[in-house]
């Protein structure tokens, strides 16, 4: 989230500055006698737009759908970075990517699966993985082991749920 | 009180962060860089700015908790000379791949002599 409030914000910069060198340009150019590229009736003009006029209505609409879009980019939740674990009461943190990578690498070593993938999330008290990958099903304790391990080593918390969902490739005729 | 120029402390944390074992090195985060930044430089991976000191680092090694713990106590130790009660947030962003190869071989050799 903090990436895309950058994003905004650098955007929102850019918008400020074009305006202000929109002004300058337009301060000049009417110094010198020849508006650009405003024209000097602008506020008539503007004053003559009824708000009936499709183009009013066009553009009150794009206003709306870009707000609505940034309220619904906010409050869409995010998935976590990183996640918490606890030392000696004190809080330290691993990142999410980096437990997922390893989760399914252990997966792939200890539990002899392939195309493993793993998704971690959770809190200080709890960790949740899940684990997909393609291998015959009486791999699933052995991949469960070693996940477990790989976590634990990574800092989880003592209570982690592991949910395997392992399929088998399908066979070509 | 005293008072040490931020890019020192900023480097000062970092080496000391850097010589615990199991620190491979600091890591810049994901998305917005952490780093100290000064003029004519920056130190990546140490955050100073804010209510906590914050230091994202790559391990090489297995158990995390070990590491995690001494880094933050050697950056608690430059910190605390420093005169600075800030308390340090340590983030494990990366494990090198060759900690889970060392473990997993560590592992099988004892196997094979149980």
């Amino acid at each position: 989230m903090r990436t895309a409030n950058r994003i905004a914000s650098a955007l929102l910069a850019l918008v400020l500055i074009a305006g202000g060198l929109l002004v300058v340009v337009q301060t000049v150019s009417a110094l010198v006698g020849r508006p650009w590229p405003i024209p000097t009736n602008w506020r008539r003009e503007l004053g003559d737009v009824a708000l009936s006029e499709q183009r009013v209505l066009g553009i009150c609409i794009a206003i709306g759908v870009v707000g609505l879009i940034v309220l619904i980019a906010e409050l869409i939740p995010r998935r976590q970075a990183r996640l918490p674990a606890t030392m000696n009461g004190t809080t330290w943190w691993v990142s999410r990517r980096s437990a997922e990578r390893r989760s399914a690498r252990a997966a792939s070593l200890g539990g002899s699966v392939a195309h493993p993938r793993a998704d971690v999330w959770g809190n200080s008290q709890r960790w949740r993985v899940r684990v997909r990958a393609e291998a015959p099903p009486h791999r699933y304790e052995a991949v469960e082991r070693a996940v477990r391990e790989e976590l634990r080593a990574l800092g989880a918390p003592d209570e982690v749920t592991v949910a395997t969902s392992l399929k088998q490739r399908g066979r070509v005729a | 009180m005293i008072i040490v120029r931020r890019e020192d402390l900023a480097l000062s944390v970092a080496d000391a962060v850097l010589a615990v074992p199991g620190v491979a090195a600091l890591h810049p985060g994901f998305g917005v860089e952490v780093a100290t930044l000064f003029s004519g430089g920056k130190v990546v991976g140490v955050r100073l700015s804010g209510e906590t000191v914050q230091i994202y680092l790559t391990a090489d090694r297995v158990p995390l908790q070990p590491v995690a713990q001494d880094a933050a106590a050697a950056a608690g130790r430059v910190l605390a000379a420093a005169g600075d009660p800030r308390p340090v947030e340590i983030v494990v962003a990366d494990v090198t791949a060759a900690a889970l190869t060392r473990r997993t071989t560590a592992r099988g050799t004892v196997g094979a002599h149980g």
